[in-house]
């Protein structure tokens, strides 16, 4: 499916403050599951945004407000081409005993930070029929279906930084927890697991807010997406922003400022399904976008991606997406400096 | 000077006198000076030598010491020589080991063929405190990870120059070499007139050439600071002084701040981009975005811009991940891994208590073994209790044990 996707972040502080430096999560990956063919990024006030990869592949977005400021506002739009996905667990008969575990899967497979080994998740595994799996299936499938068994969907009784003990003592959360629970649960049996952050189409529901979901590694399949809030395997609805251990590796936006000022944060998503027959045109102007047009001044420049390539080399089965290596024994040579993404341009368009 | 009296110990290599004690060839020159002092002299020059130093403020901090943190310097003015010879062969050990820690740096932080091809232990990477991942999947200018490297040596029994260990996250000490070798120079002028002394003072020249050869391309006059976490660091004697002698800006993180993707300084005359930071502060405290955010000596967004290519760090952030004591023992390996070279500085001969086929040894030689304890988290109590018995003491877990030299 092809989504048209617009992401809103507002901060309003109290007071005026200064030298904010931010750094955004936001732009959509490309893997096996979705290709990112357009991308834009505005930051008001009028400031470019620069970009780098993180550790985990990640496209991270970093800007620095100096002058003195109450408001910023981070605008994305984008298009991503979701592709269809495994409908059923059937075939995924691998053993969970004897997984052959990459030193790479280290990272994925270990409790760590919020999403710790409480010592009530054995009884809890034993509660949803965990312990007694025996395939890699059966043990995503079980996870998928009954960690909602385990908690209740409630907003407000936890936060970004509740761990797994936290969720349990209040035995609910938001998709954040269900998914830290579900990844606690499936590390214990020894897959690993990482975190997503991303956006869930629904249809008739105008504004969302971002979601989150997990990955199973699957060997000679690769990361496969299931989604505990829902009971669902993640299909062709969900677009993948950033991956990570867990939230605190993937937050969308992070930063400090100085002064002392309380922030309000607004979020919100709109996501639309394009005809996949409609030819895509270029973001050019800041006009063109319905979505931003009451906001955008004509005269501020956009920060535009072109139209990316089709990913030929996807990820198939790679844990990380390592940048700029040179391969060989030795490696000391000229610096590899490639630290864009390997499919994706920066133009800058500024309006005549 | 009376050097009768001087204790001998055959168990360990002496500088100047050989086994049997007659003084080496190398020392008679120095011996028949020191011999022209009387022990009043000499001690009135020694005393002379501290007034410099403590004018100089060549000091370093000992924070635990109730009666004054701030020390002088504790030089002894008798020289150690080193012959050019010996020196050429230190020096090709010490770059083809630099280099094998470089390879091995870009080799965790990418493609990590040490750990598929079974060399090394994944679990001492992934498991260690100094395994930056932030740094994964990133090349720093010319795949240098260690701009300045202190590696330490010892002499065996036999004269023969090992490895003791090698510094390659912050290591401090060379402005007391730059310092003392002055304060040497007029204090002792007699005592470099029968040798040809090396010039020491290039190093500073040469550091700044580094550091602006490492600056990210293009920039034709690239700018560089020493970045210092401030006056309570027991090495700031050494960051100002190496500020000053390059003619570069000391700088403190709050003097820093990112914009418009670079990082700057801020100047009266406003902000003017850094392109090089010799940073004396470690990974944790750097950036408050992505390492400790409760450190405030660092300056925010800096790891972004350094990934971004903005700005060059020197030393890198994750360096020490190959100086950890765990990693210590795989440098030979490393070299013959990365280099097809056997090492040409070997390592002390070191036994790790984690691994079984070292076990007999460490239980049969313990009196003559050194305790080090290494940075990993605790796996297994396997090496703990082993310890524990052989020792005969509490111990913490995948302890490694070296054999004990005395440093001549």
């Amino acid at each position: 499916m092809l989504f048209s996707i617009s992401h809103h972040t507002k901060l309003n502080y109290s007071e005026p403050i200064s030298e904010s430096v931010m750094e955004v999560r936001v732009m959509p990956r490309t893997d096996d599951r979705q290709v990112l063919r357009q991308f834009a990024i505005k930051v008001t006030p009028d400031i470019k945004a620069f970009h780098h990869t993180d550790w985990l592949g990640n496209a991270v977005h970093q800007f620095s407000v100096i002058n003195s400021h109450q408001k910023i506002v981070i605008s994305t739009n984008c298009v991503v081409e979701t592709r269809p996905t495994r409908e059923s667990l059937g075939e995924l008969t691998a053993p969970l005993e004897g997984l052959i575990r990459d030193h790479r899967s280290r990272d994925f497979l270990q409790c760590h930070g919020q999403v710790n080994n409480d010592p009530t998740l054995a009884v809890l595994a034993a509660k949803i029929g965990l312990n007694k799996v025996r395939s890699v299936g059966e043990a995503i499938d079980i996870v998928t279906r009954c960690t909602r068994e385990l908690i209740v969907y409630r907003m407000g009784a936890t936060r970004s930084s509740s761990t797994v003990s936290d969720i349990l003592q209040v035995g609910a959360g938001v998709c954040q927890d269900f998914t830290h629970l579900s990844l606690a649960l499936l590390r214990r049996v020894g897959l690993p697991c990482r975190y997503v952050s991303g956006y869930l189409h629904k249809p008739g529901v105008p504004e969302l807010q971002t979601h989150a979901w997990g990955e199973a590694f699957v060997p000679g399949v690769g990361w496969l997406a299931f989604d505990p809030t829902h009971a669902q395997l993640a299909n062709e609805a969900y677009v993948t922003v950033a991956i990570g251990r867990s939230y605190a590796d993937v937050p969308p936006n992070r930063g400090v400022f100085r002064r002392v000022a309380k922030e309000n944060l607004e979020v919100s998503v709109t996501m639309k399904p394009i005809d996949t027959r409609a030819r895509l045109t270029p973001y050019s102007t800041a006009s063109d976008h319905p979505s931003v047009a009451s906001t955008a001044r004509a005269t501020q420049p956009w920060h535009v991606l072109g139209e990316q390539a089709s990913a030929g080399e996807s990820q198939r089965n790679a844990l990380f997406q390592p940048l700029g290596h040179s391969p060989g024994k030795r490696v000391l040579t000229p610096a590899h400096r490639s630290l864009e993404s390997p499919v994706v341009l920066d133009l800058r368009v500024s309006r005549p | 000077m009376d050097l009768n009296s001087y204790a001998l110990d055959d168990s360990s290599y002496d500088e100047m006198f050989a086994h049997g004690g007659d003084i080496r060839p190398l020392y008679s020159a120095l011996a028949k000076r020191l011999n022209d002092f009387g022990v009043n002299e000499f001690a009135a020059r020694q005393r002379m030598v501290e007034l410099l130093l403590r004018n100089q403020g060549v000091t370093f901090t000992v924070y635990s010491d109730a009666a004054g943190i701030e020390k002088v310097f504790p030089f002894d003015p008798i020289p150690r020589l080193v012959t050019a010879e010996d020196w050429s062969f230190v020096e090709r050990g010490l770059i083809q080991r630099t280099e094998a820690l470089n390879l091995f740096l870009g080799d965790i932080y990418g493609p990590q063929r040490i750990l598929e091809d079974k060399i090394v232990e994944p679990e001492l990477i992934y498991d260690a405190g100094f395994y930056r991942r932030e740094m994964v999947g990133f090349v720093p200018p010319g795949g240098v990870y260690t701009h300045v490297v202190g590696t330490d040596l010892v002499r065996d029994a036999n004269g023969n120059f090992l490895v003791l260990e090698d510094n390659a996250r912050n290591p401090s000490g060379v402005s007391y070499v730059l310092g003392c070798r002055e304060v040497l120079k007029r204090v002792f002028r007699v005592l470099f007139d029968q040798y040809g002394v090396r010039p020491v003072d290039q190093y500073t020249d040469w550091l700044r050439e580094t550091l602006e050869e490492v600056a990210p391309g293009g920039i034709k006059e690239p700018n560089v600071v020493v970045l210092t976490p401030g006056i309570y660091n027991s090495a700031y004697f050494e960051h100002s002084f190496l500020a000053r002698q390059m003619g570069v800006p000391l700088v403190e993180g709050c003097d820093l701040v990112v914009d418009n993707g670079c990082v700057n300084i801020r100047t009266i005359e406003g902000l003017k981009r850094v392109d090089a930071i010799y940073r004396r502060i470690d990974d944790d405290f750097l950036d408050p975005m992505v390492f400790r955010s409760d450190s405030v000596l660092g300056c925010p967004g800096l790891f972004a811009a350094y990934r971004s290519g903005k700005v060059t760090i020197a030393n890198s952030p994750g360096t020490g991940i190959c100086d950890d004591k765990a990693i210590y023992p795989f440098v030979p390996d490393m070299i013959r891994y990365y280099l097809g070279e056997d090492a040409i500085l070997p390592n002390v001969p070191t036994y790790i208590a984690a691994r079984p086929r070292d076990q007999k040894y460490i239980v049969e030689h313990i009196e003559e073994l050194v305790v080090k304890q290494t940075d990993a988290s605790v796996i297994d109590n396997g090496p703990e209790t082993f310890l524990r018995d052989a020792l005969g003491c509490a111990s913490q877990a995948s302890s490694m044990l070296q054999r004990s030299y005395s440093l001549s």
